[in-house]
């Protein structure tokens, strides 16, 4: 081997070293609990180059997020709240196979975002795009049942622990009232109208 | 056959050895940042806490001085938009409390809130002596004002809260005693960390450049400097303490009151509405203001709705000249 290409190689080595020890001490500098230390992590767009050791801590889930909603019929009465989504009961074939858990955890992501910009005067909450897949995800469901389609329907995401009952319920948000237009639902006709909101 | 290389143990000893002396480096600096003093005072209290204080305007007018106090975790530059609003026509005494700043809290150990509330009555019978006074404060500042008007209460000619604290907020408010539960945790960590050298890691807060272009070197070098957030803990656990003692009612306010909020606090948590509303039934007199579309913190941090409480303050003043 030549002089020349032999010092490259050192070089490269020496550059590779540095890159290795620098992301290795920016990891280590980046796991603190409290996450105003990010100050690195917040520069990592992929979120991927600097792990982190929090994926369940130090704060684990204690609660499901739990869709309510009523409907106001054509009549004008109103009905009493009722589930628009439960969470599955465990049972060891789903050890296996457990296509509802995806809904499950895209129920719990959405609701944990639209509780996350709750009180943010800079976002109209109604225009996120949480609040929109949880208003259509009811209506999807009101769709689907028997009988006349209502006038409209309103939704409300509360948190509960589920199992620990030593826990109140907390209502997260109560959505303004979602008018169904017949004419245009799919149940009764297409298109689908996507401006319901007022 | 390719060459081993086995130094990589003494590089990364060598780039974490660099990176903890550039943040030692950089604590030192920023402490000198904090502690320097730029045209401020020095005042010992009796307890022996050493507070630096700050005259503008001219004292020589006979308008009562208005003193400002801070909440938690701020200092006498968080007033900096107050301060210009006012400095021309009247007299500001602002201060930093016990720990903050360049002030030193040398007092008794444990530490309660009735330390500070005796160091404001010191500072003002000693740096102002019979001079009639207004004072102000924002959040936990408002409620040490509703303490320390008892004591300076033959000086005191009026008072403005700003969305101030109330000591029933944590047994009456579920966000209040949620909200003061994670402070709790946050805080404790804070002082430790920070002397450990992880300021550098913290990124410079929004509220930062809020606040005049000429203080911000400084609010942000007292923001990650490990003094300010032992002071805000120390305070924290006293005020922690204290309020959830508290079942009784407030005291009575001996002067007209000023009580101001921040439409946003209302409307996120409606008993805080409640609690302001009591603390201005508490005064002989008083006045209800509401500031839209600003945040808590962001009434003093923004010149806009710092405009506004510099309006009332004024008033107020004026008011007590009338008198």
């Amino acid at each position: 081997m030549s002089k020349s290409s032999s010092g490259a190689a050192t070089a490269v080595a020496i550059l590779m070293e540095l890159g290795l020890s620098a992301w290795l001490a920016i990891t280590a500098a980046s796991q603190h609990p409290h996450r105003i230390f990010d100050r690195f992590r917040a520069r990592d767009r992929t979120g991927l180059l600097i792990p982190n050791w929090r994926f369940f801590a130090p704060e684990p889930a204690t609660h499901d997020y739990h869709v309510l909603y009523r409907v106001l019929s054509n009549s004008g009465a109103q009905s009493q709240w009722m589930a628009a989504s439960d969470i599955s009961l465990r049972n060891w074939l789903q050890t296996v196979w457990f296509p509802r858990r995806r809904q499950d955890k895209a129920m719990f992501d959405i609701c944990n975002e639209l509780a996350l910009v709750m009180g943010r005067r800079d976002i109209n909450l109604v225009t996120t795009p949480g609040y929109k897949l949880l208003r259509d995800f009811v209506e999807r469901r009101i769709g689907g049942e028997q009988g006349p389609l209502p006038q409209g329907f309103q939704f409300l995401v509360a948190q509960y622990s589920g199992y620990d009952d030593t826990t109140e319920p907390r209502y997260v948000f109560v959505s303004p009232f979602v008018p169904l237009n017949a004419g245009q639902h799919p149940r009764r006709a297409a298109p689908r109208n996507k401006e319901t909101i007022r | 056959m390719s060459e081993r290389y086995d130094t990589l143990p003494v590089t990364l000893a060598s780039v974490c050895g660099a990176a903890l002396t550039a943040s030692f480096v950089s604590q030192l600096a920023r402490r000198r940042v904090v502690v320097r003093r730029t045209g401020q005072q020095i005042f010992t209290a009796n307890s022996g806490n050493v507070l630096a204080y700050s005259i503008a305007g001219d004292l020589a007018t006979r308008r009562p001085v208005v003193v400002f106090e801070c909440g938690l975790m701020s200092t006498a530059l968080h007033w900096s938009w107050v301060v210009r609003s006012l400095e021309q026509t009247t007299p500001l005494l602002t201060y930093d409390r016990a720990g903050y700043g360049c002030s030193y809290y040398r007092g008794p150990r444990p530490y309660s809130l009735e330390v500070s509330i005796r160091d404001l009555r010191d500072l003002v019978r000693g740096v102002l002596g019979d001079r009639p006074i207004v004072l102000v404060g924002h959040s936990l500042g408002g409620y040490l004002i509703i303490r320390v008007l008892q004591l300076l209460h033959h000086l005191a000619v009026g008072a403005v809260l700003i969305d101030s604290s109330h000591p029933g907020e944590l047994r009456r408010s579920v966000a209040q005693a949620q909200g003061a539960e994670s402070l709790s945790n946050s805080l404790a960590l804070m002082p430790v960390s920070l002397s450990l050298g992880l300021g550098m890691l913290l990124a410079r807060p929004p509220w930062v450049d809020q606040l005049p272009a000429e203080v911000r070197k400084v609010a942000f070098a007292q923001y990650r400097d490990a003094r300010m957030w032992r002071a805000g803990l120390r305070e924290w656990r006293a005020t922690y303490a204290e309020f959830q003692q508290f079942s009784g009612t407030l005291p009575r306010l001996p002067v007209h009151v000023e009580v101001v909020s921040a439409t946003h606090t209302c409307e996120r948590d409606p008993v805080q509405h409640e609690l302001h509303d009591e603390i201005a039934a508490r005064a002989p007199s008083s006045c209800r203001h509401f500031i839209d579309n600003f945040t808590h913190d962001e009434l003093l941090m923004l010149p806009q709705p710092a405009a506004q409480v510099a309006r009332i303050v004024e008033t107020t003043c004026a008011r007590a000249d009338l008198c």
